[in-house]
């Protein structure tokens, strides 16, 4: 697994060589997701926090952006059509390449199942897509990439 | 009312829950013609439940339970379980109206329509337990 620096939760940007304020550094997280506002709310958030966001709309676009672009981590949503989010953390488990990339997985309240099943499948941690708690989707994102991934 | 710091993104939901509805409008008419569509009563279900989703997160409560009843219904016509009719064609094309404007509401007034004797009404029309 990678392990990346992470940038400040905050975003803000540090001053490089020549005194010039520039953007820290870049974690480039791909977002699979197939709900249109939730994907277009994350890629917002997490761009205004200095993530490099790229975006798949189902289980097979994700699959093959991952394998692309290797990311450094992937926030992925569970029930998707044309591969759900059980089949890409199948998928992921059978290809070494892709093993090194961690996964957090978005579950809606009440399906703990689920959130059981796909942390059974590889998955790192969880967030509950329905409840915005941005800090701590950050927090998980940066105990998840620095390696101490355990599901709270 | 959206939580403060959501309402920043009100435009973003409003932007997305209008094409959504127009969707749903469409798909609606479309069930006119043919009742039994798959493709259209799948599409009508997913819209359903994605504008359900984002208004739960975005607070607008009534409008989240306003588009479970039509998730629910939407699901228990894919399952088979309820087939669509002419009575609850008026209703479904009604129901989509209503949507509009409580969208139109949050959009201009910062506030959805209040919407809970309707989401009664409409679940006992369907056919739905919620």
């Amino acid at each position: 697994m990678q392990t990346s620096p992470c940038p400040p939760a905050g975003g803000h940007p540090s001053p490089n060589r020549r005194g010039v304020r520039g953007r820290y550094y870049f974690m480039r997280i791909l977002l699979i997701e197939d709900d249109l506002f939730f994907q277009k709310f994350y890629a917002r958030k997490l761009t205004e926090n200095n993530f490099t966001v790229d975006t798949a709309v189902d289980g097979n676009e994700g699959i093959l952006k991952m394998q692309q672009q290797k990311p450094n981590i992937v926030l992925l949503d569970l029930i998707m059509p044309n591969k759900d989010g059980f089949a890409v953390l199948s998928f992921r488990a059978s290809d070494p390449s892709l093993q090194l990339i961690p996964v957090i997985v978005f579950s809606t309240l009440g399906q703990e199942q689920d959130i059981h099943k796909a942390l059974q499948m590889g998955a790192s941690d969880y967030v509950y897509k329905s409840f915005f708690d941005f800090s701590m989707l950050l927090n998980k994102i940066h105990t998840v990439i620095s390696g101490q991934s355990k599901p709270q | 009312m959206a939580n403060s710091d959501l309402s920043h993104y009100k435009e973003m939901f409003l932007e997305v829950a209008l094409e959504y509805v127009t969707a749903l409008r469409q798909d609606v008419q479309l069930l006119a013609t043919n009742a039994t569509d798959a493709a259209v009563i799948e599409r009508l279900h997913r819209s359903a439940h994605s504008l359900k989703s984002q208004s739960n997160f975005m607070q607008y409560n009534d409008l989240a339970q306003y588009c479970k009843v039509l998730e629910f219904y939407f699901r228990d016509v894919k399952e088979g379980k309820v087939q669509v009719s002419s009575e609850s064609l008026p209703l479904l094309s009604q129901s989509v109206e209503k949507l509009s404007q409580s969208l139109e509401s949050i959009k201009n007034e910062d506030r959805e329509l209040p919407l809970a004797h309707t989401i009664e009404q409409m679940a006992v029309t369907l056919g739905i337990s919620m």
